[in-house]
């Protein structure tokens, strides 16, 4: 046992030396503030719980590099850091588009959570939420972007108003448009996957 | 972690109110040690360029280049809990700068950067310094330009190659460093030469980032707008990580409380075996059948609905061997390639998926596919580890291991013989054995000096013989990592164990053989191959007594028609005897066996037979080494040991020709073709040894 001992030990110090080090007192806030906003937000976007954490990763390494030219007459720290995590998606994305499927599938969603006891009613509700975020993923960006804002990261009209500076009934109509567009997007694959059965 | 909604506050109509709902119970779970693991991340890098923001301007501008490298190509770094990855100091920088670009139109041996303070970047100011001044090359022709730094494309993809190098007993000893690696990006995109800059300081860590780097790609340098070949510098930082470390080391202490190991040596078991107490034969193997039956079961849900279904059984398709039934296994390993191709697109990206269609592909012939496979579904395992069984990553690192060993015994101690050392040497019946117009002999020629003037041919072997400079060490330190890596995962692993400590016996390393076989024995339920390598490795260390009682422990072991292949004495035996002994049933070989060995020892008071173990640790090498004891090259090894010397000559064909050299007399000749398992004697070979048919294994 002479290895765990030894090991344990330095992986101790090293988590332990990791938590004290510092960062810029406001920074050190907003990720506390936000970090799961950003995650929800990105998680809402990409297909597995791996590429929301490298986003995520990139969104803040981002945000340190650029803290020191964070304006706050221009945006709060949360529309600004949302407005990195978009970026960041959008790049991923694109990544994603050179190396192939955008698809998201069931094995690549185990951090679903589902609070329902019955195996059969859980499977077709993850088959649900499939459809949706695979839907998602062909509407045009903006409507992507105000969903992710909305069910993603999880904030309110005004909210959203403020990230997109636009008005609280631009949000309203914008939101309203692109959950139709999702819910014809649903419909149509949903019927493509009866016919091919 | 739970992502609740408030309710929507612009009224929605009615129906797209359950679409709303719907869409506001998608929860996801936050892995817990996420947010604390980024935000050490984040601490070390604002530590990192603390004191990069004081430097000065010169720097900055310097910066400028590496980040459009780091930044500009991002994809998809991995601050989360990558082990490898490349070191990036600022963002959002300007990708055009105006610096001194080289005239030169491609890598030169001695690499000249085109301006140091620009091109190696993200150091400190002293350490620029250093590096300007160490470049010994002629300086280059010099013209003031604004160029645009090549752009790393697919970092992702990199750090994850670099990841599959990262040696895993160092990242389980917790060593790391950074690697800085010049190259040169061609007007293509493509590197061209590279070299380690700075050393990390860990030999291993150079060679790994340097293996991978030649598949790195990258936008060209643009120079007035044209594309242009350029040297650019980056670091590569390795860096254990406490997770992984931990657990590594896991399987080793946990499953088997052994005792104390230095953790240097924590494949090893210096402890003697206590071969009465060994677990009952019909548990060997048992753990390894249960994983393997829950891969395939794995699989099978993997796979369900899908093409692959109607294949056979997962197990066959897990092995890649059609099951049984099938007359056309060939069409059978194209069907499911294509099914198991189509349902990873589809989805069902699964590392026993991978597993299996990199196996499929190997036995196509498609290496480099295979070895993609495999690796795909290594990057899965490093990336949640919790969702991928032991076993499947140690069969995925085995699998990958096998591909390079191959490679490895294409290459290892190949060279050539120069034509002009044969001027100072004269073997009158083999002048007109032939020229190559390489300035190399020909293969013919060292064939017909070898049988025509052996003691000539000796000579001449020891002062011309040029070995090649391929990548055997590479490929066998890659080798030995996988191997190592898979019994890391699963320790009584039994490919890789063998592999392993197959290749600690060809380099007569007997203490670490002992000690490894011995550790094999324990993790893998007493299996026969420990306890083979075990007996060998006794017998070389001059303690036939115990070897003996291992070698009866693995017989005791196997099945009976394994311990009958193992025990067969027919290559030892002409005339009379080999005509008897053929003729007689497995039974009665058995008491055949008995009396021809009492009948080798001469002094009939020994009480241990010590022909009979010299002749159980050359077959015990013999099966292990060369997969079967009935093939040419396990009969030479069975009749006469192990060769002084092996010389293998390549004439660049895939064809290669060995010389085992067995002191006086001509080397037995071999040909053997790259990456095939076979070894056979060449028709000069086969007449030499059947010529020496009445020697017999040393007394």
């Amino acid at each position: 046992m002479r290895i765990e001992q030894e090991v344990a030990p330095k992986g101790t110090e090293r988590r332990q030396a990791r938590a004290e080090a510092p960062l810029p007192n406001d920074f050190e806030s907003w990720y506390v503030e936000h970090q799961s906003a950003v995650y929800r937000y990105v998680r809402f976007r990409v297909a597995t719980r791996e590429a929301a954490e490298d986003v995520t990763s990139i969104v803040f390494m981002k945000a340190l590099r650029s803290f020191d030219r964070y304006d706050a007459r221009k945006a709060s720290p949360r529309t600004w850091l949302l407005r990195i995590a978009r970026n960041a998606v959008t790049d991923h994305m694109r990544s994603l588009k050179r190396r192939g499927s955008l698809h998201v599938s069931l094995d690549r969603i185990p951090d679903l959570v589902a609070d329902i006891p019955s195996h059969e009613e859980r499977v077709i509700r993850q088959e649900r939420i499939q459809r949706l975020l695979n839907g998602s993923q062909t509407l045009r960006k903006a409507d992507q972007e105000i969903l992710s804002l909305r069910y993603g990261a999880g904030l309110d009209n005004a909210e959203i108003a403020e990230h997109l500076n636009i008005s609280n009934n631009a949000v309203a109509v914008r939101l309203h448009r692109a959950l139709k567009r999702l819910k014809a997007s649903v419909e149509t694959t949903t019927a493509d996957a009866i016919d091919e059965r | 972690m739970n992502n609740m909604h408030p309710r929507p506050d612009g009224a929605l109509p009615e129906e797209l109110r359950a679409l709303d709902e719907e869409l506001s119970s998608i929860r996801y779970e936050e892995r817990p040690s996420f947010g604390p693991e980024l935000r050490a991340e984040l601490a070390r890098a604002w530590a990192l360029e603390g004191g990069q923001r004081r430097a000065s301007s010169r720097r900055h501008l310097a910066a400028a280049v590496v980040a459009a490298l780091l930044v500009g190509g991002a994809a998809v770094p991995s601050a989360r809990a990558s082990l490898v990855r490349f070191i990036g100091s600022l963002g959002d920088a300007p990708t055009e700068l105006s610096v001194l670009t080289s005239e030169s139109t491609g890598p030169t041996a001695a690499p000249a950067p085109v301006e140091p303070a620009a091109m190696m970047v993200a150091a400190p100011m002293e350490d620029l310094g250093a590096l300007s001044t160490s470049v010994d090359a002629p300086a280059p022709v010099l013209t003031e330009s604004v160029v645009i730094a090549p752009v790393m494309l697919d970092r992702a993809g990199a750090e994850e190659l670099l990841q599959t190098v990262y040696p895993p007993e160092l990242q389980r000893r917790g060593v790391g460093g950074t690697v800085w690696l010049r190259m040169w990006v061609g007007e293509m995109g493509l590197p061209g030469s590279v070299e380690v800059s700075r050393s990390s300081g860990v030999g291993e860590l150079d060679q790994a980032a340097l293996r991978v780097a030649p598949q790195f790609r990258f936008e060209p340098a643009l120079q007035d707008g044209r594309r242009r070949g350029a040297w650019i510098e980056f670091p590569v930082l390795f860096e254990p990580d406490s997770d992984r470390v931990e657990r590594v080391l896991k399987p080793v202490v946990d499953p088997l409380s052994l005792p104390t190991i230095p953790r240097e040596d924590w494949w090893q078991l210096r402890e003697p075996l206590d071969l009465e107490g060994l677990p009952p034969v019909a548990s060997i193997g048992a753990s390894e059948r249960r994983a393997r039956a829950e891969a395939s079961a794995e699989l099978a849900g993997t796979l369900t609905g899908t093409d692959v279904d109607r294949h056979g059984p997962a197990e066959a398709i897990l092995d890649g061997e059609p099951p049984e039934g099938v007359v056309a296994p060939t069409q059978w390993r194209a069907a499911v390639g294509s099914a198991l191709e189509d349902a990873l697109e589809g989805g069902a990206e699964q590392p026993t998926a991978l597993l299996a269609l990199g196996r499929i592909r190997m036995r196509q012939g498609l290496r480099a596919e295979a070895r993609g496979y495999f690796e795909r579904g290594l990057r899965m395992a490093i990336r949640a580890p919790d969702e991928v069984s032991d076993w499947v990553v140690a069969e995925l690192h085995y699998e990958r291991g096998e591909l390079v060993r191959d490679r490895w015994l294409g290459s290892d101690g190949i060279g050539r013989v120069r034509s002009e050392v044969f001027a100072s040497s004269d073997c009158a019946p083999a002048r007109s054995s032939g020229r190559a117009a390489t300035g190399y002999a020909s293969v013919d020629r060292l064939i017909a000096w070898n049988y025509l003037c052996p003691d000539a041919m000796g000579s001449l072997f020891m002062t011309g013989f040029e070995t090649a400079h391929s990548g055997s060490a590479g490929d066998l330190t890659l080798m030995m990592a996988s191997m190592r890596a898979a019994m890391e995962a699963y320790p009584g692993h039994v490919g890789a164990n063998t592999h392993f400590l197959v290749t600690l016996a060809q380099e007569e390393r007997w203490d670490d053989l002992l000690s490894g076989a011995r550790r094999f024995v324990r993790t893998s339920e007493g299996h026969p191959n420990g306890l083979l390598l075990a007996g060998l490795a006794l017998h070389r260390l001059e303690r036939t007594h115990e070897a003996a009682s291992h070698f009866e422990a693995a017989l005791a072991r196997m099945t009976e028609s394994e311990a009958d292949e193992i025990s067969d004495v027919s290559v030892l035996l002409d005339g009379s005897d080999a005509r008897a002994y053929a003729r007689l049933s497995p039974a009665e070989r058995r008491t055949w066996e008995e009396g021809y060995w009492a009948r080798q020892v001469r002094d009939g008071a020994q009480d241990v037979n010590e022909p009979w173990v010299e002749h159980m640790a050359r077959t015990a090498y013999a099966r292990l080494r060369f997969g079967d004891v009935f093939g040419d090259a396990a009969e030479v090894w069975v009749r006469f040991g192990r060769p002084d010397n092996v010389h293998v000559v390549d004439e660049g064909n895939g064809r290669l020709t060995e010389f085992w050299d067995y002191g006086s007399g001509p080397d037995i000749t071999f040909v053997r073709w790259v990456s095939a398992h076979r070894t056979d004697l060449t028709p000069e070979g086969r007449a030499y040894v059947d010529d020496l048919g009445n020697i017999r294994p040393p007394q």
